[in-house]
């Protein structure tokens, strides 16, 4: 018999191969471990043993040098919630880049994972658009001291006021506070940051701190406010007394009010006219490979507004106690930053895929358990949204590295715990504001070319376009 | 088609039909492919685009509403005319460049196939990479173009952190990917028969002369092909002003795409964004066709009765 492949037995194969194929991309799915797959798996695995949960997460989320965000919860989280739970099983799926499109179509598709990673305002666009599942009655049912053991900072944003649902659970929260170089200020004499300094103090310490060469160009900037979002800027219209919009509707902007064109003018003048706080250009342009945990120890700036995610790099790069930690500047009527957490919500969709019951459990066990949220601060350096577990977060950092002994942790649990923190004040339709506010506030503060009271202008638009959008949704 | 193919069933041969149907077998996977991942989706979004929907909660039929819609918004018109500048400033650069580099590498070069490559490597390189690497080159201070700048006395303006300058350095960073159009023009120019010079040169023409009414003549197919398929890329420029400006600075650089991204996405207009991407499909289309119509009157090709 010859071993000759014919074209007859070509086009045999082939369509033995297509027909495999296509009955596999028809079975249902569901009866393998595809973390990926679709709608109709859930329920429970090939046996029917183990129900499966489809958990996505940040991959990238752990602070902590030589932890994998990942590999934790593989070798160290779901083994131990499998003691307790042997009927199920988690199948993790990294969020990576572009995570909240690929969601969006997931959801479009009615094939999201039944636990999303996912911060505000994403989850507030999920909510409006009615894709998460309202966890209020299973907190009232299991957890009814939620109000009081969870940090009302990253818990009060997990509630959403046009939908009236329980979005999510708070997995961490992340603080915006200033951080500073002690060397910076004792080279020109200047005394650090006093706890309840003012937007005035700040302002003269940034240009006592701002160092010019014989040129005059600046080599050092006094200070930075938080640069990677024009919006950030935000918090000091509450600083000012000020709101961004209405609390009522969310849809009618406040930016063009008295208190919040004194908010930004103040900031630009000390940006643009003084240039004692730095342009988030002058520092870009820097050439420091990075602006984020970098303009500290390379001495670009002497104190910058940045997150609680600094700590391990800036131990690595300066001399132990040479840097610390202070509140944000209060302004003329209050003390305001960001306090913004990283949430976790469950699709709707668990509802009719029969793992509604496992999926809870689950999310409660990584949302209220002790055990897990304290690795959120030891495994992932994060601050977490349990009460108990930020008050060991401190402690927890110091065991991971002796160098944070110094450091003023417990600033930032103190901005948490005093209602420093807070959300931002979003719009009901965020993504349509932000298009007329971002190219504004970039003409104002990263180009320098409008003054403020474009902003006027900008804020009735901003009006205009939520109310459009209101109508247009019927 | 159905007919024809019918046709050639009926009066085929045996062997005719087992060919027919293995063409037909083989070219399968690629249909399958095309219907359900390219023509289907076109279509649905054609459709789509004359709906109010979310793709999620609701959708309701508006009519031409999208398109009336897309037609009044300002940002829209911004979009376009940026999306116009890059492409008819990036296209003709880009050909010049490719064939004045691919006219220099026709040449006999020592190591000419080093410079080839190194000419063609860019091409090969992602475009995140590239954008990455670009973010770096235009560092107004740090920056190497910056810097070279400084050593004539010229200070560098901010490039992607200004408003004036972030749509031209985008057009300048487009030079990065010329190495494929000049590997078109190198095959182009290998393929001009050498007597067309020779007869060139006995009837005294110069160098300049030969480029004109030899070498340009010759190279239209190719120029016709590189300038089409530039213009349908241009059009959709995305990926630099996603990574390098996010549209910005006060929406200089929000491309077509970024538009109807944004919409989509973030706004979660889908059919409004489908709308906006049917918009620019017509405008593809129009010119693609323009362009073909135009050419019968500038493009040779040999083999082609000169009229």
């Amino acid at each position: 018999m010859s071993n000759r492949l014919t074209r007859r037995d070509m086009l045999r194969l082939s369509a033995g191969v297509a027909g495999t194929a296509a009955l596999a991309a028809c079975a249902p799915a569901g009866t393998g471990g595809d973390a990926a797959a679709g709608d109709s798996m859930a329920g429970s695995d090939a046996g029917g043993e183990r129900t499966q949960i489809r958990f996505a997460s940040f991959d990238w989320f752990a602070n902590v040098p030589g932890i994998q965000w990942a590999e934790y919860h593989q070798d160290e989280a779901f083994p131990r919630y499998y003691e307790e739970h042997p009927d199920v099983e988690i199948l993790w799926e990294p969020h990576g880049d572009g995570w909240s499109t690929k969601v969006l179509t997931n959801m479009a598709a009615g094939t999201a994972p039944d636990v999303m990673s996912v911060w505000p305002p994403i989850i507030n666009t999920w909510a409006e658009k009615q894709q998460l599942l309202d966890l209020q009655p299973l907190v009232d049912q299991d957890i009814p001291d939620a109000d009081d053991i969870f940090l009302a900072a990253g818990w009060d944003q997990c509630w959403d006021q046009i939908t009236q649902i329980r979005m999510a659970m708070v997995t961490n929260i992340d603080v915006t506070s200033v951080y500073y170089s002690k060397p910076a200020f004792d080279e020109l004499g200047v005394a650090y940051p006093e706890q309840d300094w003012s937007v005035d103090d700040c302002a003269t310490t940034a240009c006592a701190l701002t160092k010019k060469n014989d040129d005059g160009e600046i080599t050092r900037w006094g200070g930075q406010l938080r640069p990677s979002y024009v919006l950030g800027y935000f918090y000091y219209v509450e600083a000012w007394g000020g709101m961004v919009r209405d609390d009522e509707t969310l849809m009618n902007c406040m930016l063009g009010e008295e208190e919040a064109l004194a908010a930004f003018e103040w900031i630009r003048h000390n940006m643009w006219d003084l240039n004692c706080l730095a342009q988030r250009n002058q520092v870009n342009a820097s050439g420091i490979p990075n602006t984020w945990t970098g303009v500290l120890p390379a001495d670009i700036v002497a104190f910058a507004e940045r997150s609680a995610d600094q700590f391990f790099d800036l131990a690595d790069q300066m001399e132990e106690g040479s840097w610390d930690i202070n509140h944000i500047p209060t302004g003329p009527v209050d003390r305001v930053c960001m306090g913004a957490p990283d949430q976790w919500c469950v699709y709707k969709g668990v509802a009719d895929r029969g793992n509604h019951d496992e999926v809870w459990e689950w999310v409660k066990w990584i949302g209220a358990g002790e055990w897990y949220q304290d690795n959120v601060a030891r495994r992932s350096g994060r601050l977490p949204g349990l009460a108990s577990a930020a008050d060991k977060w401190p402690g927890f950092l110091r065991e991971i590295d002796g160098r944070l002994e110094p450091v003023q942790l417990e600033v930032i649990v103190d901005q948490l715990k005093t209602g420093e923190a807070r959300g931002p004040q979003l719009f009901r339709f965020q993504s349509v504001a932000e298009e007329l506010l971002v190219p504004a506030m970039e003409a104002i503060y990263v180009e320098g070319s409008e003054p403020v009271s474009i902003l006027g202008d900008i804020s009735q638009q901003v009006t205009e376009a939520q109310h459009a959008t209101l109508e247009r949704m019927g | 088609m159905a007919m024809r193919l019918a046709r050639q069933w009926k009066l085929g041969s045996s062997q005719k039909r087992q060919d027919l149907i293995t063409a037909y077998l083989c070219l399968l996977p690629w249909m399958v492919g095309f219907i359900s991942f390219v023509l289907g989706p076109m279509l649905f979004s054609l459709g789509l685009s004359f709906f109010r929907s979310d793709l999620l909660t609701s959708t309701f039929f508006v009519g031409l509403d999208n398109y009336r819609d897309l037609f009044s918004e300002d940002l829209f018109w911004k979009s376009l005319r940026v999306t116009f500048i890059y492409a008819f400033s990036t296209v003709p650069l880009g050909s010049c460049l490719a064939l004045m580099i691919a006219l220099v590498l026709n040449q006999k070069l020592l190591g000419l196939g080093i410079w080839r490559t190194i000419y063609y490597l860019p091409t090969v390189i992602s475009g995140v990479a590239v954008s990455l690497l670009w973010l770096q080159i235009f560092n107004p201070r740090a920056g190497l173009l910056n810097n070279f700048l400084a050593i004539f006395g010229v200070e560098g303006p901010s490039w992607l952190y200004s408003s004036t300058w972030a749509l031209p350095s985008l057009v300048i960073m487009s030079i990065w990917g010329v190495g494929a159009n000049m590997l078109l023009y190198l095959a182009g120019l290998q393929g001009i028969p050498t007597q067309l010079y020779e007869a060139a040169t006995i009837d005294g023409a110069n160098s300049i002369r030969k480029f004109w009414h030899v070498t340009i003549p010759m190279l239209t197919p190719t120029i016709f092909f590189n300038i089409t398929i530039g213009l349908i890329y241009a059009f959709q420029f995305f990926t630099q002003a996603f990574i390098m400006t996010e549209g910005g600075p006060n929406n200089a650089t929000l491309s077509m795409v970024l538009f109807l991204y944004r919409k989509a996405f973030l706004q979660i207009r889908f059919g409004y964004a489908s709308a906006a991407a049917w918009v620019l499909f017509a405008i593809i289309i129009s010119f693609t066709l323009i362009f073909q119509y135009s050419s019968r009157r500038w493009v040779y090709y040999e083999g082609e009765s000169a009229s």
